[in-house]
């Protein structure tokens, strides 16, 4: 059973008092302040320290949401916006108590898919696996990106933390494919940012753009709910294309490796440039326990292509293995091999196919209770030593080390992330200790951590522009003069 | 010489005026720091239709700490501050609205800081302009480059990406806001912020200014606000590698549907840096004919189509599925359309029709008259039709040549659509206002966002849009600057 930690939230108002209201407003079958429904809110797969929610209620409508922000305000209760409960960080642990809005039960509508404009408009509760097979079945030619993430996964918070898909190589974070969103401000008045605006009732066919009107959307963007609940966005969508191929490039040092992430997403022909460790690609066969062996390649580099047309894409593979022999000539080891995906899985099983049929879940990775890792933003040049070091540590504290890598936005930067798979009862304290060592490697290397839990922005905040966080404090304030909205994060 | 207003407020009762002056050339230097009546009045007026007013002062910045001064100045004593870069603004957007101080800082804050060849972004002061840029990559990373716009060269980088413009890659890489990763702005109270991954280290670094996330996005509290909610004196943007094979193909086409349609599959395609359209009137300014005139039998529109290949194989295979695209929607119509390269007309006709790609450029003709002034709006794909027709009936029911452009944005995501006026302030001014509103009501009737919206503009979408989303703009203005001291006025705050 976890700990609890609890803020008085009770000065200005009665625990019934509370109970009553919240039944008023979501019916007593979608509100509950039972222990048993409420430890499962507390605590999440990572080392985040625990803590227990008050209540928890499960809303049908945005003015279910309006209606408890607006007594949540009044009574200076915090509120937690969860969705799907796969939340790694612990963004979504009650720091100080409150309430858990849940809106992955309930608020799950895939509102309007605008095919011509290419976006889709959906509740928090949207989820990538029930998001794939909406456009599979009902809209064939238009996709989305999918991750390497369960596919009870939420679309609309890994949007809003800016996560990274099987599209990023080719279109950036999905910060970057927010068309607009509504929101729930802390008075409950409810506003409607990007292109949509402009018009004074909500309407589903000008969610189209986030510019060139003040830029009100990043007020919720990377900010884990500290602003307001967000109860929709839209998301742009892409055209699918009638071909596509699948490499496999393997690698056996951290610069090699990194430059094949670099310039292979550096050449605008792939939608995917992704690097497993070779015990993580492993793992896709199930494998718990993976080792390398020795003469084992130490990185596996998965790569999509697509082509409207057979001619494109074979123009687009070309390009890449030329770009492969650039590398190779500069390289002083010169064992990078680049093979197609296909082979793999024919010669290996349909499992291995498990890193291109995304959404999905690497079963080995969730053996245990404890799963954590420091994901973060870098400079691509940078993962040579990241690697290197990481691996390092990974030795010092005896575990395989399982790294994960990507590069973004036609490597304008690139992902690194370590992940830690342990057990919470008997590997917590070595695992925090290994995170705050990862954390302090990656930052000493630019790195900019995402979906940061509190013990990360607590260091981040003492090296970080001074000044970033004064104006980060004043725009909280006004967003949230109360501290209602998932208090704790980032320090606040 | 045009009416120009006076300020609207009185910003010199807890202040005399001398007094402002004194502190302004303890700041800057007298060199740099003007009240002349001949000095002021280019910083009055723009070519728009926007009512024009004086600014009192005048002042050319040279480093970020004197503008940590003057601001500190300025919001002790509530005196407005207009940032100000390269004298190109379209919508009056840097006219001193209630007077105060023009910070040019388009002289002697022009300084490319940093390309990150590797990470592929440049940081640049203010005053760098699209022109300085180019030729810098060019000379200095001739692997890289930035997206140019159909604007003089002069016209600055940083201005434009603020306000989120358009450019010669927006088909391909969306607007220039989407290039923004990170700023250094001077806020209210003096205060240095930077913004995006360089927040990362407590001084100021160049090598880490490589991602707007994963963080709280403070770089949207400056992205399109025209200036209101601070001082932006850097900015880092992304920049594109430059690819060996490159070719142009036009189409001309007649039909404002089947226009339409082709820009936005070909936009669909993502096998093109930029696929703009314009009514044949444009293109035949190129010509330099001042008024030209679209002849019987001539197509209506012109789209011009960048495409580039990092080989000539993948450049082959991008223009022939463009070709497959134009022939199938060829397919569905009986009205012409006509696909062909570029360089052949370039030969035929001289290199000056070549402006439309290789950019920045100036379409003399455009800037012949004393005034130009546009409605350009960020609009769905599929209002455009609807948008071309009416504007192009507004237009001759006004006796003016039609002049229209049409941009497929982030892969058509969207689109860009102006309606441009070249006009003579002395005679046509009143006419053009009228002509103006009558587009901008067409447009936001179909739900087409005004870009660097002047303030007449601002007044109308206030009326039409979100009441909550003002209400959530006057709350962000008024912490970002509690003494209306930055470009006040602007979308009426």
């Amino acid at each position: 059973m976890t700990d609890v930690i609890k803020r008085n939230i009770y000065e200005s108002i009665e625990r019934n008092q509370i109970v009553e209201e919240l039944i008023k407003i979501f019916g007593d079958k979608n509100v509950s302040d039972k222990p048993h429904d409420l430890i499962p809110y507390s605590y999440d797969m990572t080392e985040s320290e625990p803590h227990m929610p008050d209540f928890v209620v499960i809303p049908e409508s945005v003015d279910h949401v309006v209606q408890l922000v607006k007594f949540c305000n009044q009574y200076k209760i915090p509120v937690v916006p969860y969705v799907s409960g796969n939340n790694v960080g612990g963004l979504t642990i009650p720091e100080y108590g409150g309430i858990i809005c849940d809106m992955g039960k309930r608020m799950n509508k895939i509102i309007h898919i605008h095919e011509s404009m290419m976006y889709a408009i959906i509740e928090p509760g949207v989820t990538f696996g029930h998001f794939k097979k909406h456009l599979d079945d009902n809209y064939p030619k238009l996709k989305y990106g999918m991750l390497m993430a369960p596919p009870y996964a939420s679309v609309l918070a890994n949007s809003l933390l800016s996560g990274l898909s099987t599209l990023s190589t080719a279109h950036g974070g999905m910060a970057d494919w927010i068309n607009g969103l509504e929101a729930v401000l802390h008075d409950g008045t409810l506003v409607r940012t990007g292109s949509c605006f402009l018009s004074k009732e909500m309407k589903n066919d000008n969610w189209f753009s986030r510019y060139p009107i003040p830029d009100l959307t990043g007020l919720f963007i990377g900010w884990q709910g500290m602003t307001g609940i967000v109860t929709k966005v839209a998301v742009q969508l892409w055209p699918k294309k009638e071909f596509n191929t699948a490499l496999l490039v393997v690698a056996y040092t951290g610069e090699n490796c990194a430059a094949v992430i670099r310039e292979f997403g550096r050449s605008e022909c792939c939608e995917e440039v992704s690097c497993i460790t070779t015990e993580l690609a492993k793992m896709g066969f199930g494998i718990l326990h993976p080792t390398k062996l020795e003469l084992e390649p130490d990185y596996a580099i998965m790569i999509s292509v697509s082509g409207h047309t057979m001619e494109l894409l074979n123009a687009k593979v070309n390009y890449l293995k030329k770009v492969l022999e650039v590398i190779k000539e500069k390289a002083e080891d010169k064992r990078v091999f680049m093979t197609n995906f296909d082979t793999f899985v024919n010669i290996l099983g349909k499992e291995f196919g498990i890193y291109y049929n995304l959404p999905n879940v690497l079963t080995p990775l969730y053996e245990w209770d404890g799963l954590s890792w420091v994901g973060s933003y870098t400079n691509p040049d940078n993962l040579g030593p990241l690697m290197d070091k990481c691996h390092a540590l990974y030795e010092k504290y005896d575990l395989s080390p399982i790294i994960y890598a990507k590069s973004m936005k036609g490597s304008h930067y690139a992902i690194f992330r370590p992940i830690i798979r342990f057990h919470k009862e008997t590997e917590q304290e070595k695992v925090k200790a290994l995170q705050h060592e990862f954390l302090e490697v990656m930052l000493d290397y630019d790195c900019v951590p995402y979906k940061t839990p509190r013990w990360m922005t607590e260091i981040i905040r003492k090296r970080c522009d001074p000044n970033w966080l004064k104006l980060f404090e004043r725009v909280k304030a006004t967003m949230d003069p109360n501290m209602i909205f998932n208090p704790g994060r980032w320090g606040t | 010489m045009t009416d120009i207003k006076e300020p609207k407020r009185d910003i010199y009762k807890s202040i005399k005026k001398e007094k402002v002056l004194e502190s302004l050339i303890e700041i800057f230097g007298s060199v740099h720091v003007s009240n002349k009546p001949h000095d002021l009045y280019p910083y009055s007026y723009d070519a728009t239709e926007s009512e024009g007013h004086m600014p009192d002062f005048t002042v050319l910045p040279e480093c970020v700490d004197e503008i940590v001064q003057m601001v500190k100045f300025c919001n002790e004593h509530g005196i407005p501050l207009i940032p100000y870069v390269s004298g190109n603004n379209v919508g009056g957007l840097t006219i001193p609205e209630q007077g105060g101080i023009i910070c040019d800082m388009g002289k002697r804050m022009k300084k490319v800081i940093k390309i990150h060849e590797s990470m592929m972004y440049a940081i640049l002061e203010p005053g760098v302009t699209w022109g300085q840029l180019k030729n810098y990559l060019d000379a200095h990373h001739p692997g890289l480059k930035y997206g140019y716009t159909y604007a003089p060269p002069y016209a600055s980088v940083l201005a434009n990406g603020l306000l989120s413009g358009m450019s010669n890659l927006s088909t391909s890489h969306g607007c220039m806001a989407d290039w923004v990763n990170g700023l250094e702005v001077v806020l209210n109270d003096g205060n240095i912020v930077r913004t995006g991954s360089c927040f990362l280290s407590s001084k100021m670094k160049d090598d880490n200014w490589f991602a707007r996330y994963p963080i709280p996005d403070l770089t949207s509290v400056f992205l399109c606000w025209q200036g209101t909610t601070g001082i932006v004196t850097k900015m880092a943007v992304q920049l594109i590698p430059k690819k060996n094979y490159n070719t142009a193909l036009l189409i001309l086409v007649f039909g404002t549907d089947e226009c339409v349609e082709l820009v936005k599959e070909i936009g669909r395609t993502e096998c093109c840096e930029d696929v703009s359209a314009m009514n044949v009137e444009i293109l035949k300014m190129t010509f330099e004919l001042d008024n030209p005139p679209k002849l019987e039998g001539e197509p209506d529109f012109g789209i011009v189509i960048s495409i580039s290949g990092k080989s000539l194989e993948l450049l082959e295979a991008k223009a022939n599925y463009v070709k497959q695209v134009v022939e199938k929607i060829k397919k569905k119509t009986d009205k012409g359309i006509f696909l062909t390269n570029f360089s052949p007309f370039v030969n035929l006709l001289g290199s000056k029709f070549a402006i439309y790609y290789d950019l920045p450029n100036v379409i003399v003709p455009m800037f012949k008259s004393s005034g130009v002034t546009w409605v350009g709006c960020y609009s769905s794909t599929d209002h455009v039709s609807t948008i071309l027709d009416k504007c192009h009936l507004i237009f001759k029911e006004n006796d003016k040549e039609p002049l229209m452009f049409m941009k497929s944005m982030n892969n058509s995501h969207y689109c860009t659509i102006m309606a441009i006026l070249s006009y003579n302030r002395n005679s046509e001014l009143e006419k053009t206002k009228k002509l103006q509103e009558q587009f901008l009501n067409v447009m936001l009737d179909n739900d087409a966002i005004p870009y660097k919206a002047p303030i007449w503009m601002t007044n109308e979408i206030r009326k039409r849009c979100d009441q909550n989303w003002l209400t959530l703009l006057e709350k962000v203005k008024k912490v970002m600057d509690p003494h209306d001291i930055f470009n006040p006025g602007r979308w009426g705050l």
